[in-house]
């Protein structure tokens, strides 16, 4: 009898914590980095989100200069807007490629190919979420960038000559667009292996209402089962989404690498906020001020916060598009 | 005279001219199927139907669980031949068509509507459920508008929904959202009615509600009812077909298969039914 009773008192303590984890991890880990990246707040202020230059200063001089109390190398300036603008529009033509051929993917996978078929490409998907981004970005540096320097960039540039930002000088192949491929390629196997899974639950019977009811099979995928599990798909974006923005080795290898530059074209040669805080820490830990590293900690923050906005985003335009339709459905 | 009562009706487009041809073809029966085989893979779940259902009546198929009247009404529309495995013997006539020279099947089974089970309206507003297929027809707007009030109208749910159009249909009771779908599968103007136990998750009312419809398209409309509720095809039913294991037992009026059937397993399963 008291046995049991500890062992349901064990239960729910344990399985407590379990559940009480994240949300303390959370916490913890937005504490640690916010603590850690406040003096180069205080130094730089507003003008790290608007600045377009990153300098971290010279490490070898004798005597720090002194900012808001806090400080610094002697020419220390810390902007990351061209970071930021490089991590956006990167992730965003990793979504503006990715999502349709994932959502295509996972809608053949469910409703047009042969059982045999789709129980042996399922996997495969599933497998390709999990090789490691290094080697994305080995392909992406041995095969895609070559290909983009001497075929796709020309012909993008020349066919849409007349839109300001595809036409230019493609340059080396190592830039916003290879980076932006490369993260599609990246996403795409977990978003599709993420709405399979959406799509396999939607009701038989609403999806066979619409074929009978004479609608094509693409008719049916389109108004019936994608709209039966749209808050999931969007959710299921916007995890491929969040993987593209926080993408650090296979961008580092293909970015181009550029230092305080903003992308006049597609081509340009970009760095992200994820791989230049890898790129840089290892410079920056010879800081004999410590600052380098807490503005590391700031682009970490800055990162963390536009991932959590983009979530919170997505999830009220859900919460909006549903209001009056699905939701009330639900709740009964 | 048939032929002017199709160029009044506004037929959703591309449909029109196939119906007609259709219809010149084909003589007092809607259906016909001559020595109907169906498998799935390698189990055979049509045993040689002979059927004919006459046009603008309510026929009603009725037997035990799995004995594939479902199957044989999912065949007239085809649906049963999206499933792997699934292969046919022997003719269906559809509107005098064989069924197998089905071209284009979504236009087809605009002809050849369907209520299935269990409610199954669509994850959209109310009107939308109505006009998705006029829409994708090509219909305009305020036609569409028009039909959606006419259809909602004709099954007695305008009164309810009149306010709330752009309202998710989840809200509506189960047997709203049946005549909904009833609503939504007239839209386009079938020539052919196919329920599939379309009253077995109602209460009593709707149930009797949605008889009344069914009784009210008859004449305009072939209907083929699958119920497992006897009383059902008795109330509504002028043909009632009972099968068993695959195969057409005994198809006769109503009326007669129920007081005086032919056969003994009829006897038997309509004896233990009734009640």
């Amino acid at each position: 009898m008291t046995r049991r009773r500890f062992g349901s008192k064990l239960f729910a303590v344990t399985t407590g914590i379990a559940a009480g984890g994240p949300l303390v991890v959370m916490l913890v880990l937005m504490g640690v980095l916010v603590r850690d990246a406040w003096p180069a707040w205080r130094f730089q202020g507003l003008s790290f989100f608007s600045g377009t230059v990153w300098n971290m200063g010279n490490m070898y001089a004798n005597t720090p200069i002194v900012r808001a109390g806090v400080q610094g190398a002697p020419g220390a300036s810390f902007g990351i807007l061209p970071l930021v603008v490089g991590t956006l529009y990167s992730s965003l033509i990793a979504l503006a490629v990715g999502v349709p051929i994932a959502l295509l993917t996972a809608a053949a996978l469910v409703y047009l190919a042969p059982k045999r078929v789709s129980m042996w490409l399922s996997p495969v998907i599933d497998l390709l979420a999990g090789i490691p981004s290094v080697v994305y970005g080995l392909w992406g540096v041995e095969v895609l960038a070559p290909f983009v320097q001497s075929r796709l960039g020309p012909w993008l540039s020349h066919v849409l000559r007349i839109a300001p930002f595809f036409h230019g000088p493609v340059g080396t192949g190592m830039g916003l667009l290879t980076s932006g491929l490369v993260l599609a390629v990246m996403i795409i196997p977990i978003v599709t292996a993420t709405t399979r899974e959406l799509l396999a639950q939607v009701p038989r019977l609403p999806y066979e209402g619409a074929q009978a009811l004479g609608l094509t099979s693409y008719e049916s995928v389109r108004y019936v089962a994608f709209p039966w599990v749209s808050s999931g798909v969007i959710g299921a974006v916007i995890l491929g989404w969040g993987r593209a923005l926080g993408e650090t080795m296979a961008v580092l290898m293909v970015s181009g690498n550029a230092a305080n530059y903003l992308p006049t074209n597609i081509y340009s040669p970009i760095s992200t906020m994820a791989s230049t805080v890898a790129a840089l820490l290892d410079s920056a830990l010879t800081d004999f001020t410590g600052l380098a590293v807490h503005a590391l900690a700031l682009i970490a923050v800055t990162l963390l916060a536009i991932t959590m906005a983009t979530n919170l985003l997505a999830r009220s335009l859900v919460a909006l598009g549903r209001r009056g339709l699905e939701a009330e459905g639900e709740r009964r | 005279m048939g032929e002017t009562v199709v160029a009044f009706r506004k037929p959703v487009a591309g449909a029109a001219g196939q119906l007609q041809a259709i219809r010149a073809e084909s003589s007092d029966a809607a259906i016909v199927t001559t020595e109907l085989n169906a498998f799935f893979r390698t189990k055979q779940v049509l045993r040689s139907v002979d059927l004919e259902v006459a046009k603008g009546q309510i026929t009603a198929l009725i037997g035990p669980s799995g004995c594939g009247k479902t199957t044989f009404l999912r065949t007239l529309n085809k649906m049963s031949h999206t499933v792997p495995g699934f292969r046919q013997t022997g003719s269906v006539r559809v509107l005098g068509q064989d069924i197998r020279t089905v071209a284009d099947v979504e236009t087809f089974r605009r002809s050849v509507g369907m209520l299935f089970q269990r409610p199954n309206p669509f994850p959209m507003s109310i009107l939308d459920n109505v006009t998705l297929a006029l829409r994708l027809a090509g219909v305009k707007k305020v036609q569409r508008r028009e039909i959606a009030e006419e259809r909602l109208t004709q099954v007695g749910l305008w009164q309810d929904v009149k306010d709330r159009l752009d309202k998710s249909p989840f809200q509506l009771s189960g047997g709203q959202q049946q005549r909904l779908c009833l609503a939504r599968a007239l839209a386009v103007e079938p020539s052919i009615l196919l329920l599939d136990e379309p009253a077995s998750a109602l209460d009593p009312k709707s149930t009797r509600l949605l008889e009344d419809l069914f009784v009210g398209l008859s004449g305009r409309m072939t209907l083929v009812l699958v119920t497992h509720n006897l009383s059902q095809a008795k109330r509504i039913a002028a043909r009632t077909a009972f099968m068993e294991a695959g195969e057409v037992v005994e198809y006769a009026a109503t009326e007669a298969l129920f007081s005086d059937p032919q056969d003994p397993r009829t006897a038997i399963y309509v004896q233990e039914h009734s009640n």
